[in-house]
């Protein structure tokens, strides 16, 4: 029988994501390795949108959950490992028998800008807690990477990519890939679909670009 | 903005990356025509670049999502950085990576220091340091003071520059397998202390100096490295000295000066202390305090307490009042 997938609204692709809580995201973890994933990956990669997006909240709600749990082993350390973490979802997720190598490949793009949705929650979580509300939901000892000074920037570096996207989507994936996902350049490359040359010179554009954009954002001439 | 025209940035951007950094400004006016607004933007995008490298790295580590993958040595061996090569690792530390390289292109046979700083090391103040040193390295000229020769920001956004690759010894040990008699020791010596007086006119203070810092080549010539926790007197900074010179930096105790080692505000007479400590052991064979410290506060008791000179058995106490305290 084909299992189904709880989902919540959740829309990365056109508009901001629901926050997710971590109960919800649990549950996820006893339908992990199902072939299904790899169907509905390959569907994506074929332009079917509504498969794009139930992968995406899949690979969102594993990643949040995997993030806690990776403090919990580090107890007192306040980074998060996300190279380690897009991987281990991966191998949480993807059935590896029945995997194809671009289905690797594809799949840490989405759980490159499943980990930027995520790392734009926490900001926004720390953000609301600092406003005094919205945040009621979130226990106190919920795991947070993004420091309150540092949550506007990853907002604004968030804004900025929806921005960049409306003139270059390959561009936002390479952002995507290097900085949320920390993969390698020859990572991108395979993830996107691209060439190494490709991938550097869109990193140093869209780099530079977003850095400006952030800078307007935060101190308006 | 509208794709067209964001196509049209990305090409003359491309087009301008190709080049050395002196030739993009022309290659963009070329390309861009009487197109005035594209010029604009795509110089500066191109000036936004490497403040840009160096943002990111900031950014990942302080949004507590260091990016490992990017702080990987190996990843680094055998590629080429600017229009060299890295042929093998020279050593590593919190200020950077230095890597053995040689020009790509072989119009020199020349071998380089190349010194990176890999995106996720980037803390705010490593990253800060990194160019600090390379503005340090710029300002000094001199014979026994490796020389910056070339710098810029890698495809990827990573910092790097390039400097005099010194094949040499440390000056003790240089001075022992070769068995120099006391004059060549002091003869040596005060290549080093010429080095760094060259630094201190130029407001520089190495704040480092140690034999594995300062290295002799073959042929008898004596060259001062690393400047990467040194600092500048004339910086606007160094006002609030005692924070600069807090607990983390990576400084070598066995060389340190007392002010340093207890955090207090620094200047050149720091180096002269440490070059104090370096001719006591070039000419005695020992260090002056004989032993190693076991903590950070040993270290202070040693230094700034028990091994006043005039307290160290053996030697001749000074006569008077006016000598050493």
């Amino acid at each position: 029988m084909r299992q189904r997938w709880r989902l919540r609204r959740c829309e990365p692709f056109g508009r901001a994501i629901l926050l997710t809580g971590v109960e919800t995201a649990c549950s996820f973890s006893c339908m992990a390795s199902s072939p299904d994933i790899t169907e509905r990956l390959r569907l994506a990669q074929q332009g079917d949108r509504a498969a794009l997006d139930e992968v995406f909240a899949l690979v969102y709600d594993e990643l949040h959950r995997l993030a806690q749990a990776q403090r919990r082993r580090w107890s007192g350390d306040t980074t998060l490992d996300t190279t380690a973490l897009v991987h281990e979802v991966y191998l949480k997720l993807v059935d590896q028998e029945g995997a194809q190598w671009n289905d690797r490949s594809h799949f840490l793009a989405v759980a490159a800008k499943a980990m930027r949705h995520l790392l734009v929650n926490y900001a926004e979580r720390r953000r609301a807690a600092k406003r005094g509300g919205g945040a009621a939901t979130v226990s106190i000892d919920e795991f947070n990477p993004v420091a309150e000074e540092v949550a506007d920037e990853v907002i604004a570096l968030h804004e900025a990519l929806d921005r960049l996207a409306r003139v270059s989507e390959r561009q936002v994936g390479v952002v995507e890939a290097r900085f949320y996902a920390g993969l390698s350049i020859e990572e991108t490359a395979r993830a996107l679909g691209i060439s190494p040359a490709t991938v550097k010179r869109d990193w140093q554009l869209a780099s530079a670009w977003l850095h400006r954009e952030i800078q307007t954002t935060l101190s308006p001439p | 903005m509208d794709p067209e025209r964001w196509r049209q940035v990305e090409e003359v951007f491309a087009a301008a990356l190709e080049q050395s950094p002196a030739a993009r400004a022309g290659v963009v006016s070329a390309a861009c025509g009487d197109d005035e607004a594209l010029r604009h933007e795509v110089l500066s995008l191109l000036e936004a670049a490497e403040p840009a490298a160096a943002y990111f790295a900031d950014l990942s580590s302080r949004a507590g999502v260091p990016s490992p993958a990017s702080t990987e040595v190996d990843q680094f061996l055998g590629r080429t950085v600017g229009s060299y090569r890295l042929v093998r690792l020279l050593g590593r530390g919190g200020m950077g990576v230095v890597f053995l390289a040689e020009r790509d292109d072989r119009q020199f046979e020349k071998q380089v220091a190349l010194k990176l700083l890999p995106l996720g090391i980037g803390s705010t103040e490593a990253m800060q340091r990194f160019l600090l040193e390379r503005q340090i390295l710029a300002r000094l000229e001199h014979p026994g003071i490796a020389r910056l020769l070339d710098g810029g920001v890698t495809e990827d956004g990573t910092p790097y520059y390039v400097m005099e690759y010194v094949a040499g010894v440390p000056i003790d040990e240089y001075s022992d397998t070769n068995r120099l008699t006391v004059a060549e020791r002091l003869e040596l010596f005060l290549k080093v202390c010429d080095a760094v007086d060259h630094a201190h006119r130029h407001l520089v203070v190495h704040r480092d100096l140690k034999p594995n810092n300062i290295l002799v080549t073959p042929d008898g010539k004596v060259k001062l490295l690393d400047f990467g926790i040194a600092r500048v007197l004339d910086r606007e900074r160094s006002a609030g000295g005692a924070t600069f010179t807090g607990q983390a930096h990576p400084m070598t105790l066995a060389y340190a000066s007392p002010e340093q080692v207890q955090g207090a505000p620094i200047t050149t007479a720091s180096d002269v202390y440490s070059l104090g400590v370096l001719l006591y052991k070039l000419l005695t064979g020992f260090h002056p305090y004989r032993r190693d410290f076991s903590s950070p506060s040993d270290a202070e008791h040693v230094i700034c307490v028990r091994s006043r000179p005039s307290r160290v058995p053996g030697l001749p106490q000074p006569t008077g009042t006016s000598g050493m305290p």
